[in-house]
């Protein structure tokens, strides 16, 4: 298992090291920012310098994400990397399994630093309105879902013999998706329909992968 | 469940509304060389492919190693050699990066015996896959394989697309490796001069059927073929059972008979032949025979 997930994070090494570069270069912003001060507006309940980093960056992230589990599907489908894997000691289910932890590592990548520095620097430079602990875990906990639901979505669409209909369905959908926290906010709700989006991809790709001919 | 290595029960398959196996039945008992014969097209990769779980059957069932193939676990998985037909391995991979991955995925693994392999091919390990040629493909699809010391190896039609030297030099060394105590292996293939080198037992698949099942030795004496001159025009029908192939030309007849005996002998007399010679046949004049014509069954 840890060698396919070591194979899936090696195949998705350009995912990774420019996601890193990336988080690098916002974590650098946030700071730079937050050191000049928060400012008192805040947006969602969010402190507005911090929404507005965030509101650029992470649409990206998200398109990336379905990006990332598109291509992890469509390549190993076009190439027949899943049918020769599986010929080796390995199960269907292990295959896929090392994919989505691959995602969710990913994912993780880019929200923990972005979450730690955020807290660190609440912490350094308190604000007026400080948000709360569970606030501050409610945002990322949203942001996580809405990158791994976005995510799944990409799973799902990416086992298809065609490239135009899973990038249209991601060109599509992620943005609906990352409009759902605009909409509804960092709330309960937000995070009950992200993980229901989530069961139902997740478990439609599963479905798919160990019935379908490899 | 017995010791059979491969086990085949009333496997029907519909491939885009077209019957590809018809009710296929087959035992593969432990330590034996099969060889599945057939023409191109005519479902031995299917049937390769829903043994190793990569497909799913429409009907029936197939065990490998006493496990169902759907339902094959890692530690089965890693008992089975596999060489897939057109090699595909992953493409882009240098060799030296594939050889680490199947390494770590597997349980078993002699790296002296893979070096000794790459070696005996000459592969070099640091190109891509994907610049290799067929040939070299399946040298080290099959050298992936033999480096679990599998229980079980399947061979999907290794040599195909492989020029003759190419061709020659992977089956010799096949051979060696194929002979070697206990291990099972299922070659297909529809070149009759690499089967006939390794099998010792056959099956040949004619329109979805597995019309033929039975040891190659079995196989070249239940299969007649009868020359046999008449002293004026052949009879229409000869009411004779299992008639393979039937072609006659002025007083001439030439007959091709599975599990000729002494009863067909006895009927094949009442007609009076003026003259009746037996045709030698190789394991070729027999495949072409059996695959030019309907379904017969020589299943033993």
């Amino acid at each position: 298992m840890l060698a396919l997930i070591k194979r899936e994070i090696a195949d998705a090494a350009v995912f990774f090291l420019i996601t890193a570069i990336f988080v690098l270069i916002l974590t650098g912003m946030l700071v730079y920012r937050v050191a000049i001060g928060w400012g008192s507006d805040q947006i969602l309940g969010v402190p507005s310098t911090m929404y507005k980093i965030f509101g650029n960056f992470f649409p990206f992230i998200f398109l990336i994400a379905a990006v990332l589990g598109a291509l992890q599907m469509y390549l190993d489908r076009d190439k027949k990397i899943s049918s020769y894997l599986s010929t080796l000691a390995t199960t269907r289910r292990q295959i896929l399994s090392a994919k989505i932890i691959t995602g969710v590592l990913w994912i993780l990548l880019v929200i923990l630093p972005i979450a730690a520095t955020d807290a660190v620097l609440l912490k350094v430079f308190p604000m007026v309105a400080v948000p709360d602990a569970g606030f501050l875990i409610r945002i990322f906990v949203t942001i996580f879902l809405c990158g791994l639901a976005c995510y799944s979505f990409g799973l799902l669409v990416g086992w298809h013999s065609g490239k135009s209909l899973p990038a249209l369905g991601i060109i599509l959908v992620t943005p609906i998706l990352v409009s759902l926290i605009v909409i509804k906010g960092f709330g309960l709700q937000t995070i009950i329909f992200f993980l229901l989006f989530i069961s139902a991809a997740i478990i439609r790709t599963w479905q798919k992968f160990m019935s379908l001919s490899l | 469940m017995g010791n059979e290595a491969i086990k085949v029960e009333n496997l029907v398959k519909f491939y885009e509304g077209r019957c590809v196996l018809d009710g296929i039945n087959l035992k593969v008992p432990q330590g034996c060389i099969y060889g599945l014969l057939g023409r191109n097209g005519v479902g031995k990769t299917t049937l390769i492919r829903i043994l190793l779980g990569l497909d799913l059957p429409t009907r029936g069932q197939t065990h490998l190693l006493g496990c169902e193939s759907s339902k094959l676990s890692a530690e089965i998985h890693g008992r089975i050699g596999y060489v897939a037909e057109g090699h595909n391995l992953i493409q882009n991979y240098r060799v030296g990066k594939l050889i680490n991955l199947c390494k770590s995925l597997s349980a078993k693994w002699d790296q002296d015996f893979l070096n000794h392999l790459l070696e005996t091919f000459r592969l070099p390990t640091d190109r891509k896959i994907k610049q290799f040629s067929g040939g070299m493909r399946g040298q080290l699809n099959l050298s992936l394989a033999m480096a679990i010391d599998p229980e079980l190896l399947i061979l999907d039609d290794p040599t195909l697309g492989l020029d003759t030297v190419a061709r020659r030099q992977f089956l010799e060394l096949a051979i060696d490796l194929l002979q070697q105590d206990g291990r099972t292996i299922l070659f297909s293939s529809h070149i009759l001069s690499d089967v006939e080198r390794i099998a010792d037992r056959i099956g040949i698949l004619v329109a979805g059927k597995l019309a033929v099942d039975c040891t190659l030795e079995e196989l070249k004496n239940r299969v007649t073929k009868l020359r046999l001159i008449f002293p004026e025009k052949p009879p229409a029908d000869l009411h004779l059972t299992d008639i393979i192939n039937q072609q006659a030309q002025g007083r001439e007849l030439v007959i091709t008979v599975a599990n000729f005996n002494k009863q067909k002998q006895a009927i094949i007399e009442t007609f009076k032949p003026s003259n009746c010679t037996e045709v030698p046949m190789s394991l070729e004049d027999i495949f072409i025979e059996c695959t030019n014509t309907q379904p017969l069954s020589i299943v033993n």
